[in-house]
């Protein structure tokens, strides 16, 4: 007994000339990633065409993998979905499924040097500042029509022209409408991009506010970064209005507070008033709720819903609770171990769910109004995506599984306009004119 | 004289064979928060401030409710993790809570817990064979020879490979884990298992093998759970009782279908629509609860739930509402079940209290009148008995009333 | 209970097991871990300071563990030898000038040159003493070895003594609470408002009398006595925070005892942060070795340390004129010191779960 178990577990770690192969690949993949991110990129390199243009956000093909001392984790492995503008698209999945660092990818936040975009595409619609040929960007000056019906750049007492003023109190630049590529973007453009047109809603609202500044600090402090030539004064007032807007009954005295003296719903409110502080086109929202109340956390997802409206954007929505899903979004993805295997409006995955692991982590879901002597339930465990071989991920869990699933990993399969899945069960069932 | 004493402690409580498998009477734990300056407790946070229930052998009871409700508090309370500050605790007929630690640790193998997170209760530097096997054999429930084969076999009961015999914690899964922490505590052969959140730090795939294993295991082990969760489709899914707690009180208990089905209290009520549902084409008619849980350090008056209840009425910020049998067997703390002689009764007793506190401030105010009185007339410019500005506004006018009089006895002579 | 867990060990009641029966392999099962060990090897390796630190060390110990063997000399073997003798004095040269001056009358002036000889200032250098013979005629490079020896193990032994008694206090502090921290930790302020430099000079003074080896052992004890409130301050917070954490909490709900609680399960968790105090503890302890040597509270002169050699540059003929007497073991102290201090920053990275590169 003694001797076998010695044998299982010295078959479970990893050998030292294992290791050494795994370091030695490891640099070297980090190394050259890493080169290619220091290189200059020119704007033309990464300003692409959407496939859709109804779409904000389209993911084709992402790969982004972890070099870690046990291998490449290959966190997400080939994510091909979109955002359409003005809804919510819910990913759903297991701890480890890749949809965290789906949404890192996005904003381009995945820990480095072992964590790296490795291939594929993140197109998102952006408004872009207009630059000029020194990189710089150009201002929108205030214009005045003189006696002589001339039209002429008004100038301020020192003789210095003045700056148009957006809906925000900032300066006015010239903007265009560019679709770029995120996971081309070098960092220093990314940076214009992040908070300003994409925002994110971090899962724990306990430790992703500082706590030596007040709230009203850190409002500022981002509205003061994205909005530029906003005044001291038209800064609180912004902040004060988001709070206002998620729903704080008392602005004035939260603005002033500490986040330790706030409970946890507050806190992700004021983390949602940033995130909504300079009219992001897109919220990104990881796991908003799962540290909160079920009481807390209707509050929040109504506010969220409410929100949407309001700022006419759209939310991604990134969870593991089925039940939120449902309530919150358009459409659903799935995914499985660094991959979607299932995705299609709310109604299709709720109504009409297709792949085995789908229907099981309905099925295994206990609800207040079904009544069941024994839950159902996936057996195994969920795999750490490391060395992952190329069958369906899920066949060793799947009651379905047929022998077709030893072969090659299933592709999507389109079985409606709007509803694909990846499983060998539904081969055939394809829509051609999707 | 000692015969007599005996006689006495034994007439009292309840014989032994007529106690349920688990009592609960009138539980508290206060934590100290503010301390006086001599570091004498002056503040408390009620943690649990009275919860009584009974429970039979071979049941579950669910106990549902927010975080910083008090149900993980009362849970550690009920296993002494934590010291008791009042009330009782019966064990099979025995007052657990009146045992002296030393005694009280030789029953623990009878009572165990699953902790909510998997993570941090398990010993990182322990492999998994001694994390389990550890405690079975210091109470020597398992022979010296026997060990490893009783270990691997509990192991096996709970889902877990044998060769993670000589493996740590730290190389598993969230699942795993928390079937490590099942089979630690079953190795003690437990009766009462207490079950704090075990499923909620797990995914939705593992949860439902954890907790059909749960319900598995306590059907072939007779083991009786009390059920700690948030999740309310959980605790529906696996108790038998149910107990709905709010700011370290019970607020509704009862069987699991009279909770569900004939809901009672307007907190359980909000709780359970506050439960998102897998459907989108349900659009509920949500109870959204304003604001959040108040801090149990400085509960609201009255009923404690009263700021954010929707059907708040004027009786229920001033009294506490009776925890009592609504249906057979289900209990509920809310002024709507109060029939016209029970408000009365409350109302006569308010006005009683009141009447009684008031009579009491009032003689308070008055030492402290005559206090400040003296003070003043004594001339101590140093006193440091603070008192509201009305009595020292009283205290003022009297001094000075008092003094004039003086002057115009001191004039009288003169003239 | 027992026949109830008889029944169910015929039959299978977790349906959360493994598949593996159907397709052999199992995703789970698949990815393999680095062991525990590992990690710690791989995040150690990963910085190059720890390993050239790691490098120096162990030449520095089969230098003087090993190489006392290889030496035909021993520490304490010789003839005593004058090295004031060897000294030449300087010379000095006066030139004489004489010139008239602006007012006609004759001046003379004089510039003294001092000569220094060429002294062969590195003693007695030669095939069989690879630096030299001291004073006492010892082989410097044999002492060298000997005075690692001495110096590393007192290291050592001090270090050990210090954590033992540290862990075993700090533990009780920090578990027990109440009394029996507020005795202990007051013992420790005590003993840590000592000021450390003084009482040395105090007590190099009270052992002047004291010649053999009996003098390394006071040195040890006073040594353990500075050392151990730092490890016992370091153990209590760390359990203290330990016992917080929800594992303890099922340690006491299984109703383990007191002894057990605190060796099996607190003290196991801090043994990566003793590993780190303790290497970088060695380094000062060498230091404070050598620092006492040098004030004459170290071992006897027959008995070789780092110290007592480096005390030769107290004297300033031997400080100018003989460096290979002493530069030996300062650069073996410093070098010392150096790799000690690279190996613990280098441990404490690799112990620490957070650290991700």
């Amino acid at each position: 007994m003694a001797d076998n178990n010695k044998k299982e577990i010295k078959k479970h770690y990893i050998t030292r000339s294992e290791s050494r192969k795994i370091a030695k690949e490891n640099s070297r993949a980090i190394a050259g990633f890493e080169k290619q991110k220091k290189r200059k990129v020119r704007p033309e390199e990464y300003v692409t065409q959407m496939k859709d243009d109804k779409n904000i956000v389209e993911f084709e093909d992402l790969h982004t993998y972890f070099f870690s001392d046990s291998g490449t984790v290959k966190a997400v492995n080939g994510v091909t979905f979109s955002v359409p503008a003005g809804s919510t698209v819910g990913v759903v999945g297991e701890s480890g499924c890749g949809k965290s660092v789906t949404s890192l990818s996005l904003m381009q936040l995945v820990q480095a040097p072992s964590g790296q975009i490795v291939s594929g595409s993140i197109r998102f619609r952006a408004d872009m500042f207009k630059l000029d040929e020194k990189g710089k960007k150009i201002p929108v000056y205030e214009k005045y029509t003189d006696e002589n019906g001339e039209e002429k750049i008004k100038l301020d007492e020192k003789g210095k022209p003045v700056i148009r003023k957006n809906g925000l109190g900032g300066n006015m630049y010239e903007m265009e409408r560019q679709v770029v590529d995120i996971a081309k973007m070098p960092t220093e453009a990314m940076r214009s991009i992040r908070g300003r047109e994409v925002a994110m809603i971090f899962q724990e609202p306990m430790t992703s506010l500082n706590p030596v500044f007040t709230i009203g600090n850190q409002l500022d402090e981002v509205g003061r970064l994205h909005i530029e030539g906003i005044s001291k004064h038209q800064v609180k007032a912004r902040s004060i209005e988001m709070l206002q807007l998620v729903g704080i009954a008392d602005p004035e005295g939260v603005y002033k507070k500490y986040p330790h003296e706030l409970s946890g719903g507050m806190r992700q409110r004021v983390m949602i008033a940033i995130a909504l502080l300079c009219n992001p086109k897109l919220i990104v929202a990881d796991e908003p709720t799962t540290a909160l109340d079920v009481t807390i956390q209707a509050q929040i997802l109504d506010l969220l819903r409410d929100i949407k409206g309001k700022i006419n954007g759209s939310i991604m929505l990134i969870t593991h609770d089925l039940g939120v899903v449902a309530e919150m979004a358009d459409y659903v993805v799935v995914m499985y171990a660094g991959r979607v295997i299932e995705m299609g409006t709310a109604e299709d995955i709720f109504d009409n769910p297709l792949h085995p692991y789908t229907i099981g982590l309905q099925k295994s879901k206990p609800t207040v109004d079904k009544e069941a002597d024994s839950l159902y339930c996936i057996p195994g465990f969920v795999p750490n995506p490391i060395n992952m071989p190329n069958y369906c991920y899920f066949r060793d869990r799947c009651e379905k599984c047929m022998e077709k699933c030893s072969g090659e990993y299933p592709g999507l399969i389109k079985v409606s306009d709007t509803h694909s899945v990846s499983c060998y069960l539904y081969e055939g069932e394809e829509v051609k004119n999707g | 004289m000692a015969d007599n004493n005996i006689e006495v402690n034994t007439a009292e409580p309840v014989p032994a064979t007529e106690r349920e498998f688990l009592e609960v009477e009138n539980l508290c734990k206060y934590f100290p928060v503010g301390f006086d300056f001599f570091g004498r407790p002056n503040k408390f946070l009620k943690a649990v401030d009275g919860v009584s229930f009974k429970l039979k052998k071979g049941k579950t009871l669910g106990i549902v409710g927010e975080s910083g409700c008090g149900k993980t508090t009362m849970g550690r309370t009920l296993l002494r993790l934590y010291d008791i500050t009042s009330g009782d605790v019966y064990f099979k007929g025995q007052n657990v809570s009146a045992l002296k630690n030393r005694e009280f640790d030789k029953l623990r193998p009878n009572m165990q817990m699953i902790f909510q997170d998997p993570y941090a209760s398990l010993s990182p530097r322990l492999t998994v064979g001694e994390i389990i096997g550890e405690a079975a054999r210091q109470h020597k429930i398992v022979e010296k020879s026997g060990y490893q084969d009783y270990v691997l076999e509990v192991m096996r009961m709970c889902g877990l490979q044998p060769h993670y015999f000589e493996r740590y914690p730290h190389e598993f899964s969230g699942g795993q884990r928390q079937r490590i922490c099942i089979a630690r505590a079953l190795a003690l052969k437990p009766e009462l298992v207490i079950c704090d959140e075990p499923v909620s730090a797990l995914d939705v795939s593992i949860q439902a093998q954890i907790i059909n294993m749960l319900i598995e295991l306590r059907k072939n082990l007779g083991l009786t759970y009390i059920f700690i969760s948030h999740d309310l489709s959980v605790v529906k899914h696996i108790s038998d009782e149910v107990g709905v707690m709010y700011l370290g009180t019970m607020v509704e208990y009862g069987s699991r279908d009279s909770i569900f089905n004939n809901t009672l209290h307007p907190y359980t009520k909000a709780l359970f629509s506050a439960v998102p549902v897998p459907n989108p084409h349900v659009k509920m008619n949500r109870i959204i609860l304003k604001g959040d849980i108040p801090s149990p350090v400085n509960p609201p008056s009255g009923c404690k739930f009263h700021t954010r209840c929707e059907k708040c009425m004027e009786i229920c910020g001033r009294i506490a509402p009776n925890y009592k049998e609504v249906e057979e067997g289900h209990f509920c703390a809310c002024h709507l079940y109060n029939t016209v002689e029970e408000t009365e009764q409350l109302e006569l007793k308010y006005e009683e209290e009141r009447r009684l506190a008031e009579e009491k401030a009032d003689e308070l105010a008055k030492k402290q009148f005559w206090k400040k009185v003296t003070d003043k007339l004594h001339g101590a410019e140093k006193n440091n008995n603070v008192v509201s500005p009305e009595v020292e506004e009283k205290a003022d006018s009297a001094v000075s009333e008092a003094l004039a009089d003086k002057e115009n006895v001191k004039d009288v002579p003169k003239e | 209970m027992e026949e109830n867990k008889e029944e169910i060990n015929s039959e299978n009641v977790t349906q959360g097991n493994f598949n593996d029966n159907l397709h052999g392999e199992n995703l789970t099962e698949r990815a393999k871990v680095l062991s525990p060990g590992m990690t710690v090897a791989k995040r150690f390796f990963r910085s190059k300071l720890s390993v050239i630190g790691l490098a120096v060390l162990i030449i520095l110990f089969v230098f003087s563990f090993l190489g006392p063997l290889f030496s035909p000399w021993s520490a304490a073997e010789g003839t005593v030898k004058d090295y004031n003798s060897d000294l030449i004095k300087d010379t000095y040269t006066v030139f004489r000038v004489e010139y008239v001056g602006a007012d006609g009358e004759t001046y003379e002036a004089y510039d003294i040159t001092i000569d220094t000889p060429d002294y062969v200032i590195l003693g007695d250098i030669n095939g069989s003493h690879l630096m030299g013979t001291d004073s006492y005629g010892y082989d410097v490079f044999t002492r060298l070895m000997y005075g690692g020896r001495v110096s590393l193990t007192i290291g050592f032994v001090v270090i050990l003594i210090e954590t033992l008694l540290g862990v075993l206090l700090g533990g009780l502090a920090g578990y027990f609470g109440k009394w029996v921290d507020q005795l202990i930790m007051r013992i420790v302020d005590i003993l840590s408002c000592i000021p450390t430099l003084p009482l040395m000079l105090i007590l190099s003074v009270v052992f002047t009398n004291i010649f053999d080896v009996s003098k390394l052992y006071y040195m040890m004890g006073i040594l353990c006595l500075i050392g151990w409130p730092g490890t016992a301050r370091l153990v209590r917070g760390q359990i203290l925070s330990l016992r917080e954490q929800e594992f303890m909490l099922a340690a006491k709900c299984s109703g383990l005892s007191t002894s057990k609680k605190i060796f099996k399960h607190l003290v196991p968790n801090i043994i990566p942060q003793l590993i780190v105090s303790m290497t970088l503890g060695l380094g000062s302890i060498i230091l404070t070795e050598a620092t006492l040597g040098y004030l004459n509270l170290g071992a006897p002169l027959t008995t070789a340390t780092w110290g007592n050699m480096i005390n030769l540059a107290a004297q300033s003929t031997y400080r100018q004129y003989y460096p290979n007497l002493w530069l030996g073991a300062g650069i073996c102290i410093t070098l010392a010191i150096l790799a000690f201090n690279f190996v613990g920053d280098g441990l404490r990275d690799a112990f620490d779960p957070k650290m991700k590169r």
